[in-house]
């Protein structure tokens, strides 16, 4: 500013001096015009005109550079105020507005704090409470105004107040961290809470106390300890599943069946014990494959095990045949389809039957007999009274054909017929022959009822422990004398070979009745040898005598013909035989197979193929039938 | 002579009765026969008997009830057992006579001299007859 003035007073005297320059110029001017004319001093006048204009040129210059000068400045000058008033007038609209935002804002957290589900209390530093929120007080169920004031801790029961006191302690040394607490309500009852504080300072970092926010966390502790339950019942239960699931595995594995589990491919899912003990197969190695093609030798094709899980339906196959290293075994397989929760798929389980069906055959073998032997009781009688009849009458007319007998002696005279002469016709005519005969065929008809009656005999005789080896000796002597011409066959061309074990025990046996059934064994034998042997071989019988386990095992084996299979399942059967009629009654080895079976309580069996001998096994446990 | 042994036979079926009766008249027992239990009790009425083969299975009064009924009226008689049952069992009240499965025989005979040499037994040692 004093700048300003000062060259405005420059500019001043400047305008004056210029305006005595003119002045000076002027009356300078009129003295030339009047030297002129004088023409003495003419040129000296000129000279200092020029001079002198040229000093005011340059004064001009000079004076009109400095006032541009000036000019600027005050331009700027004039510039820079607008600005500052500007940014001022900005500067007091902007305090305004931010004014406002303030206390709007200070509204909102009001509002927040007021309304916001969490309880928050305020506490200065020696723990009193400062303020808290409405929801801390209906938490509680004290009044807010109540409240202020208060000591925390008086909001806990002792255990708890330990932790506010130490939560405080750490709050002073500035650490903060969420902590879980019991507050007690006014009505004492326990409201879990999660904290979640803050130290508070003021400018100088100094604890003035702390805040912190209350979270009542009384549903979610319901919860977790509902969960807590749950998850203890889902233990218990998962372990009780897999109890369950092991005592089923062993269930499932200790099955006397064979159980496969397939899914609908017919993909091994579950191989059971039973089912690697048939197949030789390892679980492991079976699961997750195809069935094994044992099964397709169980006729169990994929597609009925397909059709059974689509139609939903069990199916059944019984009895199926199939061979055991070369021999007959019989199984029964069902298929149940799996149609639980959507797993589709099946279990096969496979039965080994073949000990049940045998078992079954001979039931069908025993009622056979019993059937003859029910037949043979009632019939009996029946037949019996004209067998009577018909020998009876036989022995009469033979005694009163005998030439020697007085009273005979006596009708004959008394009608004039000569015994003698009467003797010789009847042998010319062969009378006697015939009537022989009529005594035969009589007999042997009685012989096969009584043959029949052995099928319902009560045996009481008694069981007597007996050497099976001096029994068969004493068979073997009795059947060297049982020689038949008629049968021919002669035990004098039979090479009897007899193998006894050391340790074969007594059986307890009727002796008499196993005596019959080797007797019969060997007549078999060796009628069946009369015609052919193995290769043209002497004919011979080997006679076996062994322990088995709790039975002895005496086996009969000749070196005949043997038989084809339909002879062989039928040669225990009554009335079967292969012999010419009149020769056996087809009854001599059921018999013995019931003498064995239901008299002693063991088992005959035969083994036999066409061409190379038979072998009739006989098992008698040792401490007899009901032992 | 054995001829004072008398034999009643009793038995429903013509054929066993008749042979019965023939072939032990052959040997010279004095035979009468009857073809039910109550023509064999009238017989026994009046006319003493030393021995009875009784058929045990007839139409009527049966073998066992013909026996103790014969018993009584004549204590002294004897009897043998010829039946066709394959199952006879003795009942209790024969035995305690004294009666016993040597008195029993089963149909058919294949040979009846068994008949005569059980009769001889049982009945009269002393008049045995030798005839063969």
């Amino acid at each position: 500013m004093t700048r300003t003035l000062e060259l405005q007073q420059q500019i001043n005297d400047l305008k004056k001096q210029l305006a005595v320059n003119e002045k000076i110029r002027m009356a300078l001017m009129d003295r030339v015009e009047r030297s002129i004319d004088s023409a003495g001093n003419a040129y000296s006048l000129f000279e200092s005109n020029i001079l002198l204009q040229e000093q005011v040129r340059s004064r001009t210059e000079t004076l009109e550079k400095v006032n541009a000068e000036l000019h600027r400045e005050i331009e700027e000058r004039k510039r820079i105020e607008k600005d500052l008033k500007r940014h001022k007038e900005e500067l007091e609209n902007r305090v305004t507005i931010r004014t406002a935002e303030l206390s709007k804002s200070e509204e909102r957290y009001r509002l927040l704090v007021e309304t916001m589900n969490d309880g928050l209390c305020v506490l200065d530093r020696d723990g009193k409470v400062t303020y808290c929120n409405p929801r801390l007080s209906e938490m509680l169920g004290y009044p807010l105004t109540d409240m202020h004031g208060c000591q925390i801790r008086d909001f806990f029961d002792e255990t708890n107040r330990e932790i506010i006191e130490d939560q405080l302690a750490q709050r002073r040394k500035g650490l903060h961290a969420v902590y879980e607490i019991e507050w007690i309500t006014q009505h004492g009852r326990k409201i879990p809470a999660r904290m979640s504080p803050r130290p508070i300072h003021d400018d100088q970092d100094n604890f003035k106390g702390s805040f912190a926010v209350v979270t009542d966390i009384t549903e979610r502790k319901l919860a977790e300890a509902a969960l807590a339950d749950e998850k203890e019942k889902l233990a218990a239960a998962l372990a009780e599943m897999g109890r369950m699931r092991l005592y089923l595995n062993n269930v499932i594995d200790s099955m006397p069946s064979v159980l496969v589990g397939v899914d609908r491919n017919g993909c091994v899912t579950h191989w059971n014990r039973q089912a690697q003990a048939m197949t030789g197969i390892a679980a492991d190695k079976a699961c997750g494959n195809p069935l094994p093609p044992i099964f397709a030798e169980l006729k169990l094709q994929l597609d009925e095990v397909r059709a059974s899980i689509r139609q939903r339906t069990a199916a059944k196959m019984e009895k199926v045949a199939h061979l055991v290293d070369g021999e007959t075994h019989f199984a029964d397989i069902t298929i149940y389809p799996l149609v639980t929760n959507g797993a589709e798929g099946a279990v096969i389980r496979v039965d080994d039957v073949t000990a049940r069906v045998r078992i079954e055959d001979m039931m069908v073998q025993t009622e056979k007999m019993l059937s003859v032997g029910g037949l043979a009781a009632g019939m009996a009688h029946e037949i019996n009274n004209p067998l009577s009849g018909i020998l009876q009458s036989i022995q009469n007319i033979e005694l009163r054909l005998r030439p020697d007998h007085p009273r005979n002696r006596a009708a004959a005279q008394a009608l004039g017929v000569d015994m003698g002469v009467l003797g010789t016709y009847l042998e010319d005519r062969r009378i006697p022959q015939f009537m022989r005969a009529i005594r035969d065929a009589a007999t042997r008809a009685s012989v096969i009822v009584g043959n029949m009656l052995n099928f319902t005999r009560k045996f009481e005789s008694t069981m007597a422990p007996t050497s099976l080896a001096d029994l068969l000796d004493a068979t073997i002597e009795l059947a060297a004398h049982d020689y038949d011409l008629k049968k021919k066959y002669d035990f004098k061309n039979i090479e009897i070979v007899k193998a006894v074990s050391p340790d074969v025990p007594k059986v307890a046996c009727c002796r008499s009745e196993i005596e019959q059934v080797v007797l019969n064994l060997l007549r078999n034998a060796a009628h069946a040898m009369t015609d052919y042997t193995v290769d043209g071989q002497p004919p011979r019988i080997d006679l076996g005598l062994a322990k088995e386990d709790r039975t002895v095992r005496l086996a009969v084996r000749d070196n005949g013909p043997g038989m084809a299979p339909a002879v062989r399942k039928r040669i225990f059967e009554p009335f079967f035989t292969t012999k010419d009629v009149g020769i056996g009654t087809g009854l001599g080895l059921s018999v013995s197979y019931y003498i064995i079976t239901q008299h002693h309580g063991g088992t005959m069996t035969v083994e036999s193929e066409p061409g190379k001998g038979a072998c009739i096994i006989i098992r008698l446990p040792v401490r007899g039938r009901d032992a | 002579m054995s001829a004072s042994i008398r034999v009643l036979v009793v038995d429903d079926e013509e054929e066993i009765r008749l042979n019965t009766a023939a072939f032990l008249a052959y040997f010279d027992f004095d035979v009468i026969s009857a073809s039910s239990g109550e023509q064999a009790m009238q017989i026994l009425a009046d006319e003493r008997v030393d021995v009875g083969i009784i058929d045990m299975r007839m139409p009527g009064m049966d073998g066992n009830t013909v026996i103790l009924n014969a018993h009584r009226l004549q204590p002294e008689m004897k009897f043998l057992i010829l039946t066709g049952s394959i199952n006879y069992l003795m009942p209790e009240a024969l035995k305690r006579m004294g009666m016993t499965d040597d008195h029993l025989f089963k149909k058919p005979l294949l040979d009846m001299k068994v008949l005569v040499r059980a009769i001889n037994r049982f009945v009269s040692p002393r008049e045995m007859d030798a005839d063969e």
